[in-house]
């Protein structure tokens, strides 16, 4: 089973520029209702994510965000005002410099299941890139694999 | 010292032994090969020093009865023991909340904040090993430094130092010093007596030093020191329970450690005794199921790989010095010296320190071990060499600071400050960490010279 029909399409896919402002960039995850976008060059040219999960990385001691560092910042109450002024830091910087590059990227003929394995571990959609460009083509969410489900199950039963 | 006929030896392989090698320079070999490649580091150490042992074995030198005997279980069981007891006590979550502590104790005062850390690390990497300590404690100094907004190399620095100068002071605090006093069966006590101080001298001395360049410069606004104080750093311990618990079984083993030597109890059973200890007050009140996690959780952190290097290299070791190898250099040096044992316990220390700053101190330390104890005869007995173990210790352990892969507690804070964005490179650390790593070495030859030799 290709990936084509399960995935958002490109034309649908809502994206970002590398050299917007993380401020542009969050007002447009707003307005739009999506809670990630790919960061796309302007050839078309997957390069990264930009998600809730990019921004708080920033915002959060890094030495708590890495393996083997803090593990809980419960002591930390009442210091909202560092997170503040760090987001004030962060509005100003550009997608470029926050976004993620380690959410894996699969390819339009990854197999069903293997890009259901991959997003079962991952906390954002993926991105379906072509092989030899890095060309984003589409995006493959849960919900794109939850319709996939259902269509497939309501298929089978009418069968 | 190898006749032919030696119980340990099997005899060189037929192929070898056609081809008139003698076992001393099929060792010397697998010696040379084996170190080669550990400097290199291209091939992991653990893999390379096991691959060596299997070779020692492999090609007659040792007998897999010979080369188990070269193992010496008694540092393998202190390591183990300490990284069970440490691995659980640091689940207690207080560590962590030292170091908060510590900043609020100094009123998040960045100079004062420095020296505290430091202060803190060095105490710990004393009582504890090395390596765990800076796993704990630099991640929350990063994370003070973040909030306050200071530089975060000062901090970097200042407490791999820390940890080598305050590791050299004790039996336990470095793993030179667990070989140096497994072999020689030297007491607790009698490390702290002979190395503690100078090391205590080094630590001020390189503490007064990181102020001067960085401390008495850091500045915080009152505002982020607030912003400090504010933690609640009762928070971090996430249980007291296993806190009381680790506690008891730390001062245990360290009591362990102080009057068990006297009793003829070595410290690997005392550490052992008191990690098992552990894990039973752990277990207690848990189902078989849930007490069998906790054990097997218990022994994942265990550093195996560490472990593993010990026993190949102490193989590869015994290869060379059931060939003899080791009795020859020892008697090189000896004709070098003039049996002189101020010029030995010098050229000792010195070569450590250079030699512990470019490679990793502990297969130094497993070479040169049996080579002093050969010495014992010509000196005048093993009473004789007692100041050589005390410049060997001081060289291997201050020699750590003197570059970035001098010790694993370094390797250990470089990888974590790189994964929070905080580079240290090798040579920028080395520009500093060298002549510095020399001012304390030149510190403990002082000490050496009229207190030890």
């Amino acid at each position: 089973m290709s990936l084509k029909s399960i995935m958002i399409q490109k034309e649908d896919v809502i994206s970002v520029t590398p050299d917007m402002t993380v401020k542009d960039a969050l007002a447009k995850l707003v307005t739009s209702g999506v809670r990630s976008m790919p960061v796309i060059d302007s050839g078309g040219k997957y390069l990264g994510l930009f998600n809730f999960r990019a921004l708080v990385g920033k915002l959060l001691p890094a030495s708590a965000c890495v393996e083997g560092g803090v593990a809980s910042l419960s002591f930390m109450a009442e210091d909202i005002a560092f997170i503040i002024d760090k987001f004030e830091q962060a509005k100003a910087m550009t997608v470029a410099e926050i976004m993620r590059t380690d959410v894996p990227a699969i390819h339009m003929d990854t197999v069903f299941e293997e890009a259901l394995l991959q997003i079962y571990s991952s906390d954002a959609p993926l991105p379906v890139l072509e092989p030899e460009t890095g060309t984003l083509v589409g995006l493959f969410s849960k919900q794109c694999a939850i319709a996939h489900f259902m269509a497939r199950a309501s298929a089978g039963k009418g069968e | 010292m190898l006749a032919e006929g030696h119980g340990a030896a099997p005899g060189l392989i037929p192929f070898l032994a056609d081809l008139g090698a003698k076992p001393i320079w099929v060792a010397s070999v697998i010696l040379a090969a084996t170190y080669a490649v550990i400097v290199s580091e291209k091939i992991n150490r653990v893999v390379i020093s096991l691959l060596g042992a299997g070779m020692m074995v492999g090609l007659g030198i040792l007998t897999q009865d010979a080369a188990i005997r070269g193992v010496d279980f008694n540092t393998l069981a202190l390591l183990v023991g300490m990284m069970v007891i440490v691995g659980i006590a640091k689940d207690s979550g207080m560590f962590q909340y030292i170091a908060i502590r510590t900043a609020q104790l100094v009123k998040g005062d960045p100079r004062m904040l420095m020296m505290a850390l430091s202060l803190v690390t060095a105490v710990l990497s004393a009582l504890l090993d090395n390596v765990t300590t800076v796993m704990l404690v630099v991640p929350v100094s990063i994370l003070l430094c973040e909030r306050l907004k200071l530089p975060v190399y000062p901090f970097l620095f200042s407490q791999i130092f820390a940890s080598n100068t305050g590791g050299a002071a004790t039996l336990i605090g470095d793993p030179p010093n667990i070989m140096i006093g497994s072999a020689v069966g030297l007491s607790f006590v009698q490390f702290v007596e002979n190395v503690a101080l100078p090391s205590a001298i080094c630590f001020i001395v390189t503490t007064l030093f990181f102020d001067l360049i960085w401390g008495r410069k850091l500045e915080a606004s009152q505002e982020d020191r607030d912003g400090v104080m504010k933690f609640n750093a009762r928070e971090m311990i996430t249980d007291t329970v296993l806190l009381r618990k680790s506690l008891f079984c730390i001062g245990l083993a360290l009591f362990g450690f102080v009057v068990g030597h006297g009793h003829g109890y070595e410290p690997g059973s005392v550490a052992l005794f008191c990690a098992a200890f552990l894990m039973f007050l752990d277990g207690l009140g848990h189902t078989p199921e849930k007490q069998g996690e906790k054990v097997h959780h218990a022994f994942t952190l265990v550093e195996w790989n560490t472990i593993f290097f010990f026993i190949g290299l102490f193989i590869v070791v015994y290869g060379v010095e059931e060939t003899g190898l080791l009795s020859l250099m020892a008697e090189k040096l000896l004709a070098l010296t003039a049996g002189d044992v101020k010029a030995m316990g010098l050229v000792i220390m010195w070569s450590s320190a250079i030699l512990s700053a470019i490679v990793d101190n502990i297969p130094f330390v497993a070479t040169m071990i049996p080579m002093i104890k050969a010495m014992g005869p010509a000196m005048g007995g093993d009473e004789a060499l007692l100041p050589l173990w005390w410049c060997l210790s001081l060289g291997a352990c201050l020699g750590g600071n003197g570059s970035i892969v001098g010790a694993s507690a370094n390797l250990i804070v470089a990888g974590f400050a790189e994964r929070a964005g905080h580079r240290i490179s090798f040579l920028g650390f080395m520009k500093l960490a060298f002549p510095l790593m020399i001012v304390t070495v030149m510190i403990a030859s002082v000490w050496a010279w009229f207190f030890l030799l």
